[in-house]
């Protein structure tokens, strides 16, 4: 449509250039009259004629006609006659010959108006044909088509001949047939879920690591920003307007919608009760490529049994029963099992599910979470502990060592070092609980006890072990600790913990295959995070608004300074710098409202954004997030979605269902 | 109170804490006891109702318990390097946690003594000791240290590493904590351990999942009044009502 366009506005431009004339020349004089004849003579006798009357003298000459004029006038847009502007051209007779067209000497009037709907003038016009953005985003449509051809198997059509007409003449049964040849053409899939990844979030990180790169940053791309497929996300659970995870993570991993707080179930569960599970269990994604013989893997930087990872394999009437002391006592008796349960007997309860159905499990884990799997004992406690009982279980399992038990084969890690000696060509299945609880932010990862592996770090290893498998891969990667910075009210924790998702996307791309693998990057829901006031370019995304052609920060109606980024709620004001003393600052109660900022460097990493509404954690927001996408099946994310679509663009890429129901028919 | 408290905060290692015990001969354990003080707060001529707080040791756990809020915090010295910190809400008997070196949930915290002791080892160094009396257990110094923000007089039990009294005097506000009664394991048969455990069997949630939960009442309510950051000192009771004359915010 751009193009269609522009041709247009081309057209015009060059009707314009043809009509700036000069002024005609003055008609000839008019020719002088002819003498008068001389008289006859009187009759007489016939004799002979008298002479002829000799010729009259020509007449003089006629003096010079009046030159011509022509004149044009430049139009501006929403002049009378040319709406979207043009040239008045006045012509007449330079009467009084003094060279100029006086209004009482215009005898004609005409009008060239530029066409259409543009709403620029001629010269702005030729500034932007020749302008660099103007050039790259024309290349980037030009790009976007040729890559839509690509996914769609059209790429032999020369470009030339691609505009509207040409690619309707392909349209409709060749279309439709040719995008249904492209189905289960991803023989791998890759989910990256950013936790509470709004779209403010992906702008801020975006402009953080590119100022980080010492660039201005607004013009950067984080890795998931170059790929050529995007969309957005209705967030919505079916009982709530701002959902979570636990909601949000179900309709992307089953394609289908439920409510608030659960996990593999549909909106006919009661949340909490564990007798209306029965019945209302969703198949996953994961499942399902499970059962199709592909190797699975989880990966998230929060508790492997929190909320985002469980759906991928766990069906629960509450997202908190993350280990059995987590449950009411009638939900264990009447035969539920808690979430970290479900994910080390993953396989045995799958099977359960299906007749004659044999499959192999889930090959790699890895995440935080170790309280859920342990023992409420502290003989089993791990050697990095950072309680004194590290287990939370009160049924004295100890679930890493049934999984030991389990999967002779496979391998348990819990620190940096033992992560570090995987080898991925080698190793079948490894399981990673790397923290008691969540794993560390990526700001604070150096602290760790005995470390732990970055998220790409996890992400490399995990596809370094799947893609043994020559059926392919279903992945999941979770960045869950952006959305927990975010509750905190820190933006510098949320934006790096988004920039490492970032790299773990750009790792996983580096090492599949744009041909077979989809890589599908979004969020769960947004936060209440805002990116306001009008910063100039290049200013620092997490400093002070310092407006266009300014140097000293603004200062808002009561005089003082105010930063970019900002919050609706939550805890609000704190500036815990980067020191690293006792000071404890979590005992102070929320301190929201407008604050005096001006000498604070509002981007250490211990800066916690100004908020309006007080609340003890900030909060999910509610609009759409963003979907991008590479690979077999991307070009199916674009427009608005409901987020439960993600699942479906999956099973269209991998063909999911119709592969697990021929195992299990 | 608590800003106020901060100005006694100095940047001393774990390590250098260890060595804040002297060598009186007493065989009563400083590690495992509870002391309980009176703390009295008085702004100009005004003073605050006094509030009770008793320190609770057991090993390389200590516990603030006000029963006043009925809210207790505790902190976990792990490898000399890490502390972790919970805090309790004892009647509804439920836990939020706070991992160890969690900089955006506020800053780490490194200075175990300060929670040990009310007193950080950091200041004690500073202060200028006036006299010692008494001998074994009962040894007490008497030190006082003055500088342009502070006036602060402390009486010291070195066997147990207790403030027996401490007063702070600063920007017109005095605060006084003194030792009400002291009781130790072996001779009050106090179980330290137990007071621990009780609270470790709590419902617990990780701080950073606070704000996920939609649906859980307890937590819901923490978020909507925010008391889950107060609590502390005792500010807030446990319900999240702010104590009359405490503080301001």
């Amino acid at each position: 449509m751009n193009l269609f366009k522009l041709s247009i506005i081309a057209i015009a431009v060059a009707g314009l250039s043809g009509c700036f004339l000069e002024g005609d020349d003055g008609s000839d004089g008019v020719d002088g009259v002819n003498g008068v004849d001389g008289a006859d003579g009187s009759d007489g006798a016939d004799g002979s004629d008298g002479n002829d009357g000799a010729d009259g003298s020509d007449g003089q000459d006629g003096s010079n006609g009046a030159n011509s004029l022509t004149v044009q006038t430049s139009l501006e847009v929403g002049n009378e006659n040319c709406p979207n502007s043009g040239v008045r051209f006045d012509s007449g007779l330079d009467t009084n010959g003094d060279g100029v067209l006086g209004d009482d000497e215009i005898t004609d009037t005409n009008y060239v108006c530029a066409p259409g709907v543009s709403q620029v003038a001629t010269g702005e016009l030729l500034t932007s044909l020749n302008n660099d953005w103007f050039v790259s985003a024309q290349a980037e449509v030009e790009n976007n088509k040729q890559v839509w051809m690509q996914a769609t198997g059209t790429s032999t059509v020369s470009t030339t001949s691609v505009n509207n007409v040409s690619v309707q003449a392909v349209a409709t049964d060749d279309v439709q047939a040719l995008a249904e040849s492209l189905r289960g053409t991803a023989k791998n899939v890759i989910l990256f879920v950013g936790d509470g990844m709004g779209i403010s979030t992906v702008t801020a990180a975006r402009i953080l690591e590119g100022q980080m790169n010492g660039l201005d940053g607004e013009e950067y791309q984080l890795s998931f920003d170059k790929f050529p497929f995007s969309g957005l996300s209705k967030t919505y659970n079916v009982d709530a307007q701002t959902p979570d995870s636990a909601g949000t993570m179900t309709a992307m991993m089953s394609g289908i919608k439920t409510d608030v707080g659960v996990i593999g179930v549909d909106e006919d569960i009661e949340r909490g009760e564990c007798s209306t599970v029965s019945g209302n269990e969703l198949v996953t994604a994961l499942e399902l490529a499970e059962i199709a013989g592909k190797s699975t893997g989880i990966v998230s930087t929060a508790r492997i049994t929190h909320a985002t990872p469980a759906a991928t394999y766990a069906k629960s009437a509450d997202r908190n029963w993350e280990d059995i002391s987590d449950m009411p006592e009638d939900a264990v008796t009447a035969g539920c099992e808690d979430i970290a349960d479900q994910l080390v007997n993953f396989e045995s309860n799958l099977e359960a599910s299906y007749t004659g159905l044999d499959i192999d499990g889930i090959e790699v884990v890895m995440g935080g979470g170790r309280r859920h799997f342990l023992p409420n004992d502290a003989s089993a406690n791990s050697p990095d502990a950072a309680s004194s009982t590290e287990g939370d279980r009160t049924d004295g399992r100890n679930l890493v060592t049934e999984w030991q038990s389990m999967y002779t084969n496979g391998v348990y890690v819990y620190d940096q070092s033992g992560f570090d000696g995987v080898d991925t060509e080698t190793t079948e299945r490894l399981f990673g609980l790397f923290n008691e609880s969540h794993m560390q932010y990526e700001a604070d990862r150096g602290n760790d006890i005995a470390g732990e592996p970055s998220i790409a770090e996890m992400t490399e290893t995990a596809i370094n072990i799947l893609d043994n498998n020559d059926e392919g891969f279903f992945l999941m990667v979770e960045s869950g600790r952006i959305d927990h910075a975010h509750h905190a009210g820190n933006a510098y924790g949320a934006l790096h913990d988004t920039m490492a998702f970032a790299e773990a996307v750009a790792k996983a791309d580096e090492l599949t295959d744009d041909s077979d693998t989809l890589i599908i990057v979004t969020a769960d829901h947004g936060h209440v995070f805002t990116i306001a006031g009008y910063p100039k370019r290049g200013n620092p995304i997490l400093g002070k608004v310092v407006n266009v052609g300014e140097e000293d920060a603004a200062t808002a109606s009561d005089g003082t300074p105010y930063t970019t980024l900002g919050y609706t709620n939550g805890l609000g004001y704190r500036n815990l710098g980067d020191e690293t003393n006792s000071d404890a600052s979590y005992l102070e109660a929320a301190d929201t409202g407008r604050k005096d900022i001006t000498d604070v460097d509002t981007t250490t990493p211990g800066y916690h954004q100004e908020a309006l509404i007080p609340l003890g954690s900030e909060t999910h927001s509610g609009e759409d997030v963003g979907i991008y996408a590479k690979g077999p099946g991307a070009f199916l994310v674009n427009g608005t979605n409901e987020q439960s679509v993600i699942f479906h663009v999956m099973d269209f890429a991998a063909d999911f269902v119709s592969d697990a129901d021929s195992v299990v028919e | 109170m608590q800003r106020f408290s901060l100005l006694l905060i100095a940047m001393f290692s774990v390590t250098a804490m260890k060595t804040a015990k002297a060598d009186t001969g007493c065989t009563l354990s400083s590690q495992s006891l509870k002391a309980t003080y009176q703390v009295t707060t008085t702004r100009g001529n005004s003073a605050s109702p006094a509030t009770t707080l008793m320190l609770w040791r057991d090993g390389n756990k200590v516990a603030h318990q006000y029963p006043q809020t009925n809210i207790t915090e505790t902190w976990q010295l792990i490898r000399d390097t890490h502390i972790k910190a919970v805090r309790y809400f004892d009647g509804h008997k439920r836990a939020i946690e706070y991992q160890p070196n969690e900089r955006i949930h506020g800053k780490v915290e490194k200075d175990f003594s300060y929670r040990y002791q009310l007193i950080s080892d950091g200041v004690l160094a500073k202060m200028v000791e006036q006299e010692t009396v008494g001998e074994g257990c009962n040894t007490e110094v008497k030190m006082t240290l003055n500088d342009q923000a502070q006036h602060i007089t402390l009486t010291w039990l070195p066997a147990f590493r207790l403030i027996k009294d401490f007063q702070v005097e600063a920007k017109g506000m005095k605060r006084e904590w003194r030792l009400t009664s002291l009781a130790h394991p072996d001779k009050e048969k106090l179980d330290t351990h137990a007071f621990f455990a009780e609270r470790e069997a709590y419902q617990s949630t990780d701080y950073a999942d606070i704000g996920d939960d939609h649906t859980d009442p307890f937590l819901t309510k923490m978020v909507n009044q925010g008391f889950i950051e107060a609590g502390a000192s005792g500010f807030y009771h446990q319900d999240g009502h702010a104590i009359e004359g405490q503080h301001k915010h």
